[in-house]
Order: C-alpha cells, then sequence, then structure tokens
C-alpha cells in the first residue's frame, strides 16, 4: 500500500467513525501510527505533508473516541444497538413514554422576555411564508382557497362513508383523520359543523378526538374548538 | 454583605434564563461569582434543597474541549414523581425515548434519521414520527446533521442518561435471563 493510500485510509477510518459507522474500538491505532511513523517527514512534499497532518488529526479523533467508549463501558453505560433495538420493539407507546418519564428532570428556570428573544421572534415573524409571499409586518387579507361546492359536498360524505364503514361510531384521533392535510381538516370541521361527526377535546393529552354519527344531530349550544393543523411538522 | 451578594447573583444566574440555552455555564460563574464559586454554588444547593432543588452540573464537549453546565433541577423527591409530567403529548415521548435510546447505544453517538423513522414507524403512523422529530430538533432535544440524528444540549441537561442507560441495561439482562423486564426496572 502506498503512502497515499494509507493517509486516504486513515483519514476515511476517521470519518466513518465520526459518522458512527464503525466502532473505534475495531480501529487499530498502534498498526497505523507505526505505518506513520516510518514516514520521513523533512522530506515529504507539502501537498502529501499536509495529508500526513489529515490523517493524525484522524487517528487523534479516532483514539478519542476509543477513550469515550471505554470509559462508557466502564462505567456500565455500553449498549448494543441491536438489543436496544430489540428491547424498543418490545415495549408499547405509552411504555416508551413512560420510560421518557423516568428520566425527564425539567430545568428550573424563571422565563424573561429579553431583547434577544423579541428579535428572535420578529426574525421568525418575517421569515413565515404567507399566500402574499413573505410577511412584511403590514396586515394583509389572505384569499382563501375556493373549491367548488359539489367537490366539498362528494367529499364530505365519502369521508364520512369511510370512516364509519372502518371505524363505526368509536372515536378516533382528529390527527389520525386529518393527516396534516388542510383540505381535510376543512371537511373535518364541516362535517362537525353539520352535525355528521362528533368531535371533543382531551384537554390533559391536549389531543383532539372525532367519531362519525351514523344519524345526524342537531347542534344545540354549539361552541367553537380552534384545531391547529401544522403542514409538514 | 459580599458573601450574600454572591448567593443571589449566582441564584440568579441559575434560575432566570437569558439566553437560548438554560443554566449557566462555568465560564460565566467564573465570571461573576470569583474563581471560588463551588462554595456559593454549595450554599445555594443548600437553599434549594429546601424547595426539593438540586443543582445539577453536566459536561458537554463543545468544540473539541469540555463546558461545564450548571442547571436546576427538581430533587428525585416524591413530589417530582408525581408532579413530573414531561410537557410532552404521549406519542412524542414515545418517540424522543426511541431516538434517545437508538443515540445512546450508537458507537459513535449518531443515528440515521431514517433507521429512527422505520423503528418508529412499527408502534406510529410515520407522519407522527417526522413531526415529533421536526419537533424535538426545533426545541433543541435532538441536533440534525446531514442525515443523522444526535443527542441535542437539551437532552444532556434535562435528561438522566445514566439512568436510562440502567434501565434499558436491565432490561437487555432481563431479557437475556428470560424474566419479565418489567419486574426489574419500571418504564414510568
Amino acid at each position: 500500500m502506498s503512502r497515499e493510500e494509507i493517509y486516504g485510509r486513515i483519514v476515511d477510518l476517521a470519518s466513518r467513525v465520526a459518522r458512527g459507522e464503525l466502532d473505534p474500538l475495531e480501529v487499530e491505532i498502534s498498526t497505523l501510527l507505526e505505518r506513520i511513523e516510518e514516514v520521513d517527514i523533512e522530506r515529504l512534499p507539502m501537498e502529501v505533508f499536509r495529508q500526513d497532518v489529515e490523517a493524525i488529526h484522524g487517528l487523534a479523533l479516532i483514539l478519542a473516541m476509543q477513550k469515550d467508549r471505554i470509559k462508557a463501558s466502564l462505567e456500565g453505560l455500553s449498549l448494543d444497538a441491536l438489543l436496544v433495538k430489540t428491547i424498543i420493539l418490545s415495549l408499547g407507546v405509552e411504555e416508551l413514554a413512560g420510560l421518557l418519564r423516568a428520566i425527564h428532570r425539567p430545568v428550573a428556570d424563571v422565563s424573561v422576555m429579553t431583547e434577544e428573544y423579541l428579535a428572535e421572534a420578529l426574525a421568525y415573524f418575517r421569515s413565515v411564508v404567507r399566500p402574499g409571499g413573505l410577511a412584511s409586518g403590514e396586515p394583509v387579507e389572505v384569499e382563501p382557497e375556493i373549491f367548488p361546492e359539489e367537490d366539498i359536498r362528494r367529499d364530505m360524505e365519502e369521508m364520512w362513508r369511510d370512516l364509519l364503514e372502518k371505524y363505526g361510531e368509536d372515536w378516533i384521533a382528529y390527527g389520525e383523520v386529518v393527516r396534516g392535510d388542510v383540505y381535510r381538516a376543512y371537511l373535518v370541521s364541516h362535517l362537525v359543523t353539520e352535525g355528521y361527526m362528533d368531535m371533543r377535546m382531551d384537554r390533559v393529552a391536549g389531543e383532539a378526538y372525532i367519531r362519525p354519527l351514523r344519524r345526524r344531530r342537531e347542534l344545540r349550544n354549539p361552541a367553537s374548538l380552534p384545531v391547529v393543523v401544522r403542514r409538514g411538522g | 454583605m459580599e458573601g450574600d451578594r454572591k448567593l443571589l447573583r449566582a441564584a440568579y444566574l441559575l434560575l432566570v434564563r437569558r439566553r437560548r440555552y438554560p443554566g449557566v455555564r462555568e465560564w460565566e460563574l467564573e465570571k461573576y461569582l470569583g474563581r471560588n464559586y463551588r462554595e456559593i454554588l454549595d450554599r445555594l444547593g443548600e437553599e434549594l434543597s429546601r424547595l426539593g432543588l438540586e443543582i445539577r452540573e453536566v459536561v458537554l464537549k463543545e468544540g473539541g474541549r469540555e463546558v461545564r453546565h450548571f442547571v436546576v433541577v427538581p430533587a428525585r423527591t416524591a413530589v417530582h414523581m408525581e408532579l413530573g409530567v414531561p410537557p410532552f403529548r404521549v406519542n412524542e415521548a414515545a418517540v424522543l425515548a426511541l431516538a434517545i435510546s437508538m443515540i445512546l447505544a450508537s458507537s459513535g453517538g449518531r443515528v440515521k434519521r431514517s433507521e429512527v423513522v422505520e423503528l418508529a414507524k412499527t408502534k406510529l403512523p410515520e407522519y407522527r414520527v417526522e413531526r415529533a422529530l421536526n419537533k424535538f430538533v426545533r426545541l433543541g432535544y435532538l441536533k440534525e446533521e446531514d442525515d443523522d440524528l444526535l443527542l441535542g444540549l437539551r437532552t444532556y441537561l434535562e435528561m438522566d442518561l445514566d439512568r436510562l442507560a440502567a434501565i434499558l441495561a436491565g432490561r437487555a439482562e432481563a431479557s437475556r435471563l428470560g424474566g419479565d423486564a418489567s419486574a426489574r426496572e419500571g418504564s414510568g
């Protein structure tokens, strides 16, 4: 193997270790160091000298990660990735959430408003893309999307029949029905308003639930229920 | 009294959030409290313990050097166990627990986002998983580099990773022995 190939291999090993693709403890540092030590640095051309420095830096990175791994092993924190996956697969959603509850120690702090926070908020507001382009700070009128009436009626009926068929009159999580689609949220809103669906909020969990009704129900004392639909996370 | 003034300064630095990250870093304590800042923290710790709080020190690597962070967290008291529910929905909490566990078990402290999504998809719809991951990256619990997920600053500060490792190791040991893992270490 040529000198350049050895340097290239060391740099590649270091980047694979850094990316987590290779266990640092699998790298034989001493053998690689011996190969580098054989090089007569004073006679190296500048281009190869740069590769030599990069390779030594790579070896130092691997060594540091080996140290971390050994330290973690000694502290009993070494976990096998495959085993952890198996454990995760065996746990339900509630159990996983319970795991987080067991380890979460929220930081106590007193929130204050600072100029930095206000500047961040303003920058965020200005970066939000709205139907009329970037927010300018001036109030704008947003043109609502217009859907043909007959399409809405057809899609409402299709959604109502589909949900009744799948879930009967059972409660379903709002997010599962809407799936982040504003048009579906629009349909649900009409179905609830017209009495073809029932809706409730679980204030503790912060979840909304809906259920299709076989018979249309007359609404008494209707109340508005704002639900946020996030598109793309 | 100089000592009392420093105690108040320490309380302010630790409790009043002035930056994106909570708590205070070692260099700030040295700057505002002096080199003997640990004595002041010990005194403050005694005061806080009466309120069921404690000062937690977390050492993190930033730019190749170790940086010490100090934050105030609830002590492991009955009150914390009773009221200390994370401010996330059950589904989100499950995704975060899953991601943290996978990153913790990875060799380089990072795991492909697609791997986390694949595993989480066995439990939740994909759009929920993606949304939760985006949220936790935004909140600083996770960090995204290229296509990989890493632990974010808030996870190091707020999550008891030693305890998580112990719970997972306990479950692994229990499953190896064929016993009931939940009997060894509760998940809640």
